[in-house]
C-alpha cells in the first residue's frame, strides 16, 4: 500500500478501522519523516550548519586551557568536553522545536482542526510527532558526532561505556519529549510559542553547562541551582562522566544524577495533561482552526 | 483611519507632492521600528538571548589560556574579546540579513509589486528599512558593551566612542555588498533567507569572531580576509581595547579597507541586483513566492 493510501486510512472517519495505535503512531512519523526530507535546501543548509558549527568548536577548544578543564574533573580533551554538549544541545532543540514547528505549521495551515477531527486520538498523533522528532534529532545528533570524529573526536567507549551512555541519552530526550508536548500543547491555544523553544534552547545554553564545565557555577549558587533544575543538567553531566572519564553510572555522583533526571518524568504526564487542558480550552473558545 | 495611517498614506499615494526623501526613509523606518516593537514578548528573548549568549562566554572565559589572544596583539582577557565578537556579529548579522528580509517580506506578503511601482519606489523602503535594522543591531551592540563597561572590564573615551562609531558605519558599509548579493538571489530564488545564513555562519566560523584567525589553518585562513568583518573586527579590538583615536593608524587601515569594499562592492552588487530585479520582472514572477 502507498504511504498516501495508507494516510488516508489512518486518517479517515471511519469507525470500524482497525490498526493498532503502534502502527498508527509509527506511519505519522514516517508521513512526517516523507515529506521533511522533501526540502533537500534545508537538509542540505543543516549539514553545512553542522559542519561549520563543529570546525568552530574545534578552533574554539584550542583556547581552553587543559590543566583548568582536568582540575574540574573532565580530562583535558575540551573538544570531547564541548562536542558531547553540543551535540545533546542540538538533539534537545531539534526535538522539542520539531515538535513545536509541525503543530504550528498545522495550526496555521488551518489543517490541525481536521486532525484533532479524525478517530486517530490527539494523544496518539502528538506520540507519532515526537516519534518523528526523536528520529530526525538522533540523525543530527550523529551527524555531529560524526562530523566531529572525523576532525579529531574520537570517543573511545567500552560496550559498558556505550550502554550507560545511550540509556542516559534515551532517558534525556523521553523526559524533553514530554517537555515537546507540553509547548505544543500551549501553542494549541496560545499559537505562537517559538519564543519559549528560544528561550528553552538560550536557558540550555546557558545553564546546562554545553561549553564550559557546570562547577564553574558553584561562584555563583542561585546560577548553579537553576542549572540543578534543568534535566540537561543532569544528563549532560551523567554522559560526560560516563563517556569521558570513564566513571560508572552507579558511582554515587552520578547515581545522584541520574535519579534527580529520572525524577523529571512527571514532565511527560503533565505534558499530556497541558495538551487536554489547552485543546479542550480551544474547543471551547472555537480557537482550534483560528490563527 | 489613524493619523500615523494619515500620515503613512501621505507619503506612498500617488498623489503629486513635494515630500523629502529623507523624511520618506524616516517614516518607512519609523513604520519598520513600529512593526517591530509590537512583538513585546519576542523584542524581549531577543535581548534575553544576547545577554545568555555573553554570560555564556564569561564562564567560558574561566577555562581559557590567553596565549594565544596575546600572540595576536590582544589583551589577555578572552571575555572582552569574545563580547566585542558577540556584538560585532550580532551587529553584523542583523545589519546583512535585514536587506535581505526587507526583500523577502515584501515578496511573501505579495507587496513587492506594490512597492515598486508607488511614486516613492522601492529604494526608500530599503533604506528606511535598513536603516532600521542597523539601529536595532546597534542596541544590541551598545548592550554587550555597556555590560562590559558595567562590569569595569573597558573605559571609553570620548575619542575612542568615535573611532568606534566610524568602524561600526564602515563594517556596516562593508557588509552591505554581502546584503544586497542575498536580497538579489532571494528575489531569484524565492527560497527565505538561505544565502544570508550561510554568510552569517561563515561570518561567525571565518571572521575570528570568537577566537583569533591566527588559529584557523593556514589553508583557509586565506578565506577569512575576504571577509570585511574579518578586518574590522580586528581593529575595532583593538580601537576598545588600547582606546585608540579615530587617527591611529590601525583605525584608518581599518576605515580604509571598509570603504574599499564599500566602494566597490556597493556599485558592483547594485548592478547584479538590477540585472536579477530585471530578468525576474521579464519573466513575470517578481511576486511569486
Amino acid at each position: 500500500m502507498r504511504h498516501d493510501e495508507f494516510a488516508f486510512v489512518i486518517y479517515r472517519n471511519k469507525v470500524d478501522t482497525k490498526i493498532s495505535k503502534l502502527h498508527r503512531m509509527a506511519y505519522i512519523a514516517w508521513i512526517r519523516l516523507k515529506i521533511f526530507t522533501g526540502y533537500r535546501l534545508r537538509f542540505a543548509l543543516d549539514i553545512l550548519g553542522i559542519c561549520i558549527s563543529v570546525l568552530q568548536y574545534l578552533l574554539l577548544s584550542l583556547l581552553a586551557n587543559p590543566q583548568d578543564l582536568a582540575r574540574l574533573g573532565y580530562g583535558t580533551d575540551y573538544f570531547a568536553f564541548v562536542v558531547w554538549g553540543v551535540a545533546l544541545a542540538r538533539y534537545v532543540w531539534d526535538l522539542v522545536g520539531m515538535m513545536v514547528h509541525w503543530v504550528w505549521h498545522e495550526i496555521s495551515s488551518g489543517t490541525f482542526g481536521v486532525i484533532v477531527s479524525t478517530t486517530t486520538s490527539i494523544k496518539l498523533w502528538l506520540m507519532g510527532q515526537a516519534l518523528f522528532s526523536t528520529v530526525w534529532a538522533s540523525i543530527w545528533f550523529m551527524g555531529v558526532i560524526l562530523v566531529a570524529s572525523l576532525v579529531g573526536f574520537h570517543p573511545s567507549l567500552s560496550i559498558f561505556q556505550l550502554i550507560q551512555t545511550v540509556f542516559v541519552i534515551l532517558v534525556m530526550i523521553i523526559i524533553h519529549a514530554g517537555i515537546g508536548i507540553m509547548f505544543t500543547g500551549i501553542s494549541i491555544y496560545h499559537k505562537q510559542v517559538d519564543v519559549l523553544v528560544f528561550l528553552l534552547a538560550g536557558i540550555i545554553e546557558m545553564f546546562g553547562g554545553v561549553i564550559y564545565p557546570l562547577s564553574l557555577l558553584w561562584n555563583i549558587p542561585v546560577l548553579y541551582y537553576v542549572a540543578l533544575a534543568l534535566p540537561f543538567t543532569h544528563g549532560l553531566e551523567i554522559i560526560r562522566k560516563v563517556a569521558i572519564s570513564g566513571y560508572s553510572i552507579l558511582t554515587p555522583p552520578l547515581l545522584t544524577h541520574f535519579i534527580v533526571l529520572l525524577s523529571f518524568v512527571w514532565i511527560i504526564p503533565l505534558g499530556f495533561k497541558t495538551v487536554d487542558y489547552y485543546l479542550a480550552k480551544a474547543r471551547r473558545t472555537g480557537d482550534v482552526f483560528s490563527y | 483611519m489613524d493619523e500615523a495611517m494619515k500620515e503613512l498614506m501621505t507619503v506612498f499615494s500617488g498623489e503629486p507632492r513635494k515630500i523629502n526623501i529623507l523624511y520618506r526613509i524616516l517614516i518607512r523606518t519609523v513604520a519598520r521600528a513600529k512593526i517591530r516593537f509590537s512583538y513585546k514578548l519576542w523584542l524581549f528573548f531577543d535581548f534575553l538571548r544576547t545577554i545568555i549568549m555573553v554570560v555564556t562566554y564569561y564562564f567560558f572565559s574561566f577555562i581559557v589560556t590567553p596565549r594565544h589572544l596575546i600572540a595576536s596583539g590582544y589583551i589577555s582577557d578572552y571575555f572582552v574579546f569574545a563580547a566585542i565578537g558577540l556584538a560585532l556579529g550580532a551587529f553584523t548579522s542583523l545589519s546583512l540579513r535585514g536587506f535581505a528580509i526587507t526583500v523577502f517580506f515584501e515578496q511573501i506578503t505579495g507587496t513587492i509589486e506594490c512597492a515598486f511601482v508607488t511614486p516613492s519606489g522601492i529604494l526608500p523602503i530599503l533604506i528606511g528599512d535598513i536603516l532600521f535594522y542597523i539601529l536595532y543591531a546597534s542596541t544590541h551592540c551598545v548592550l554587550v558593551l555597556g555590560i562590559l563597561v558595567m562590569m569595569g572590564k573597558i573605559t571609553f573615551t570620548v575619542w575612542t566612542i568615535l573611532s568606534v562609531i566610524l568602524l561600526v558605519l564602515g563594517l556596516f558599509l562593508g557588509n552591505l555588498p554581502l546584503g544586497i548579493i542575498s536580497a538579489a538571489l532571494i528575489l531569484k530564488y524565492k527560497q527565505g533567507d538561505p544565502i544570508s545564513l550561510i554568510l552569517t555562519w561563515l561570518n561567525y566560523f571565518l571572521s575570528g569572531v570568537f577566537y583569533p584567525i591566527s588559529l584557523i589553518p593556514e589553508s583557509i585562513r586565506m578565506l577569512s580576509y575576504v571577509f570585511p568583518l574579518t578586518w574590522t573586527l580586528h581593529g575595532i579590538r583593538l580601537a576598545i581595547m588600547y582606546q585608540l583615536p579615530p587617527w591611529h593608524s590601525d583605525v584608518i587601515i581599518t576605515l580604509g579597507i571598509s570603504f574599499a569594499y564599500a566602494l566597490i562592492g556597493i556599485p558592483l552588487t547594485y548592478m547584479f541586483f538590477m540585472w536579477i530585479f530585471n530578468k525576474v520582472r521579464k519573466e513575470g514572477t517578481l511576486v511569486h513566492y
